[in-house]
C-alpha cells in the first residue's frame, strides 16, 4: 500500500470519527434542546406545588412524584447504605483475597442485571408476600439497585486506606472491628459518600423496577405499605395519556428530572475534583 | 539490676517460609531503655511486632516461642491480643498520624474509642501527654488543626504523646529517629530518657550513636539470631562476637564472620 493511499484511509478515518462525535453531541442536544422547549411550558408555580387533579382543571402539578421520588431514594439509600458498608468491610477487612475477589465479580454481575429483572424480583419478593404495591417494595427494588454499586465504592475506598493506618489503631489495643469502623471507615468518608451519591443519581432515575413495586399513585405519600408516586412513573402514565395537559406536564417532569440528574451528578464531578486537587 | 519486664523465650518467627526470627532469648529490664541493633532485614521491627502480638495480623506470618510479660506468657491461648497491645505502646517506623483528625484527636483517639468520653479528662490527659512527648509548645495553641500540616518529626512526637496517652507498660520504638535532623534526635533523646522513668522502652535503631547515648542495654540481631546481649557500655567498648565487633565498625559484608 502507497503512502498516499494510507494517509488518505488515515484522513477518511479520523473525518468519520470527528462525524460520529458530531452525531453524539447532536442527538444530546437535540434531547436536551426539546426536552427543554416542551417542558419549559408546564414550569409554573402550581407545577411545584399541586398534586395531580384532573385533566381539564389547570391548576396542577407534579409536588406529589417529586415527594415520591425523594421519599423512594432516601429509604431505599438508608436501607443500602448500612449493608453496602457492612458488606465492604466484611469484604475488605474480613474476608482473605480469593473470596473478595469472587464477591466483586457477583457484585458487578448485580450491578449489570436489567433494572426490569431487579423489578421483578422486588415484586415476587415482596409485593406478593405484603399482597400490595407499596412504597416500600419500590424502595426495596431501588436498594437492590444501590447496593452493588455502593458496596464496590466503599470497597475500592477502603482498600485505598494504607495498611500502616489499620496497624496504627491496632497498636493503640482496640478491636479490628473498632478500627474498621471508627478509623478507616472514617479515613475513606470522601469515596464512601462519593459512592453514595453515584447510587442514588443512578436509581432517581429508574422507573422499571418501579412499575412492579410502587406502581405510581395521585395523592401524596400515605404510608409505607401503599402505592406512591414518582416522577419517572408520573412521567411513563402522563405521556401516554390523551390529555394535552398532563403530556405537558410530562414534558416539564422530564426536564427537572433530566435537571436533576445532571445536577447530582455535575456536583459529584465538582466535590471530586476539588478533592483530587 | 531491676526487674525483668518481658521474658523472651525461644521465640521463632515467619512470613510464610520466611524464618525471619530464630530462636531468640532475651530478658528485657523495666523501666531501662533496651536498644536492638543490627543491619536491615535482620528482624528487628519483627522482633518488636511479636512483642505485641501485631505480627500475626500479617496474613501467613507465624509465631512459635513464648513472650513473658510479668510472669504470663502473651501467647498463651486465654490472653487478647487487643489488652497485650494497650499494655504494649508502639511507635512506627514511618511516623503515622490520622490525616482525617486534628492534633487534639489524634492523641485522644486512643482513650475516646476505649471508652473514655469525660471532655476534661480528655483534654487534660492529651495536654499531659503532649507535654511528654515534648511537642507541647509548638502545637498549644494549634491542636484543633489537622495534623498532617506537622513535620515529620513533629507527626513522630505526636505518635508518642498518642501512645503514651494509654498509659502503657511498655513502650516500642522502631526507629524513632530515622527521618529526622541532629535537633529533633536529640529531643526524641531527651524525651526518651525522660519516659524512662514510668516505662520500659525496647527502641530500634540504625544509628550506633544514638544507641551509645540513650541506652542502656543493647541487642545485637543478624539475620535473625541474637548474637549478643548485655550492657550498652560493654557492648560498644568490648564486644565479646567478632560479628558485633565488625558491626560496629561499620563493615557490610559480615557473613563471613559468622
Ligand atoms: N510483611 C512482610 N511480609 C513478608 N516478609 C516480610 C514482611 N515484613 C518483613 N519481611 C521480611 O522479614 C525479614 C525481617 O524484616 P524486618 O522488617 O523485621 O527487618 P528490620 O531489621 O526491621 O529491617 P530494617 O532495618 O530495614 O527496618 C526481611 O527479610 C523482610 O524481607
Ligand atoms: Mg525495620
Amino acid at each position: 500500500m502507497g503512502i498516499r493511499t494510507r494517509l488518505m484511509k488515515q484522513r477518511v478515518m479520523i473525518s468519520l470519527s470527528y462525524l460520529s462525535i458530531l452525531l453524539t453531541l447532536g442527538i444530546l442536544g437535540a434531547v436536551i434542546f426539546f426536552t427543554f422547549l416542551n417542558g419549559i411550558k408546564s414550569w409554573n408555580l402550581a407545577f411545584f406545588t399541586e398534586a395531580q387533579k384532573f385533566p381539564l382543571n389547570p391548576r396542577q402539578g407534579i409536588s406529589h412524584a417529586i415527594q415520591g421520588s425523594l421519599i423512594l431514594s432516601l429509604t431505599a439509600s438508608a436501607i443500602a447504605a448500612p449493608i453496602s458498608i457492612l458488606a465492604a468491610i466484611y469484604l475488605t477487612e474480613y474476608a482473605d483475597e480469593r473470596l473478595r475477589e469472587s464477591f466483586d465479580s457477583i457484585l458487578d454481575v448485580m450491578a449489570s442485571t436489567p433494572s426490569i429483572v431487579v423489578g421483578v424480583v422486588s415484586y415476587i419478593l415482596i409485593v406478593l408476600p405484603l399482597q400490595g404495591f407499596s412504597a416500600l417494595s419500590g424502595a426495596v427494588a431501588l436498594a437492590i439497585m444501590m447496593m452493588p454499586i455502593m458496596t464496590r465504592a466503599c470497597e475500592d475506598a477502603l482498600m485505598s486506606i494504607e495498611r500502616r493506618y489499620r496497624e496504627a489503631g491496632l497498636a493503640l489495643g482496640l478491636h479490628k472491628w473498632r478500627v474498621s469502623l471508627s478509623i478507616i471507615l472514617r479515613m475513606a468518608k470522601g469515596g464512601v459518600l462519593t459512592g453514595f451519591a453515584l447510587a442514588f443519581g443512578r436509581v432517581f432515575g429508574e422507573t422499571a423496577p418501579l412499575l412492579m413495586t410502587a406502581l405510581g399513585s395521585r395523592t401524596f405519600f400515605s404510608g409505607f405499605f401503599e402505592p406512591v408516586s414518582s416522577i419517572t412513573l408520573l412521567i411513563y402514565e402522563y405521556s401516554k395519556s390523551p390529555f394535552e395537559i398532563w403530556i405537558d406536564i410530562a414534558w416539564g417532569a422530564s426536564l427537572l428530572l433530566m435537571l436533576l440528574t445532571l445536577g447530582i451528578n455535575v456536583s459529584i464531578r465538582l466535590w471530586m475534583g476539588k478533592k483530587g486537587g | 539490676m531491676g526487674d525483668i519486664k518481658l521474658r523472651v523465650r525461644n521465640l521463632d518467627a515467619w512470613y510464610g517460609d520466611n524464618h525471619v526470627l530464630k530462636n531468640i532469648n532475651l530478658d528485657i529490664l523495666s523501666r531501662a531503655i533496651t536498644a536492638i541493633i543490627g543491619p536491615s532485614g535482620c528482624g528487628k521491627t519483627t522482633l518488636l511486632r511479636v512483642i505485641n502480638r501485631l505480627h500475626e495480623t500479617v496474613p501467613n506470618a507465624r509465631v512459635r516461642g513464648e513472650v513473658i510479660l510479668d510472669g504470663k506468657n502473651i501467647y498463651d491461648p486465654d490472653v487478647n491480643p487487643v489488652e497485650i497491645r494497650r499494655k504494649i505502646g508502639m511507635i512506627f517506623q514511618q511516623p503515622t498520624v490520622f490525616p482525617h483528625l486534628s492534633i487534639h484527636d489524634n492523641v485522644a483517639i486512643g482513650l475516646k474509642l476505649n471508652g473514655i468520653n469525660d471532655r476534661e479528662l480528655l483534654d487534660k490527659i492529651v495536654r499531659k501527654s503532649l507535654r511528654e512527648a515534648g511537642l507541647w509548645s509548638e502545637v498549644e495553641d494549634r491542636l484543633w488543626d489537622r495534623a498532617t500540616d506537622l513535620s515529620g518529626g513533629q507527626k513522630q512526637r505526636l505518635a508518642i504523646a498518642r501512645a503514651i496517652a494509654l498509659e502503657p507498660e511498655v513502650l516500642l520504638m522502631d526507629e524513632p529517629t530515622s527521618a529526622l535532623d541532629p535537633g529533633a534526635t536529640s529531643r526524641i533523646e531527651a524525651l526518651m530518657t525522660n519516659l524512662k522513668k514510668d516505662y520500659t522502652i525496647i527502641v530500634v535503631t540504625h544509628n550506633i550513636q544514638f544507641a551509645a547515648r540513650t541506652a542502656d542495654y543493647i541487642a545485637f540481631l543478624f539475620n535473625g539470631m541474637l548474637i549478643e546481649y548485655g550492657v550498652a557500655q560493654e557492648i560498644l567498648e568490648r564486644p565479646k562476637e567478632k560479628l558485633t565487633e565488625r558491626y560496629l565498625l561499620g563493615e557490610v559484608d559480615l557473613e563471613r564472620w559468622l
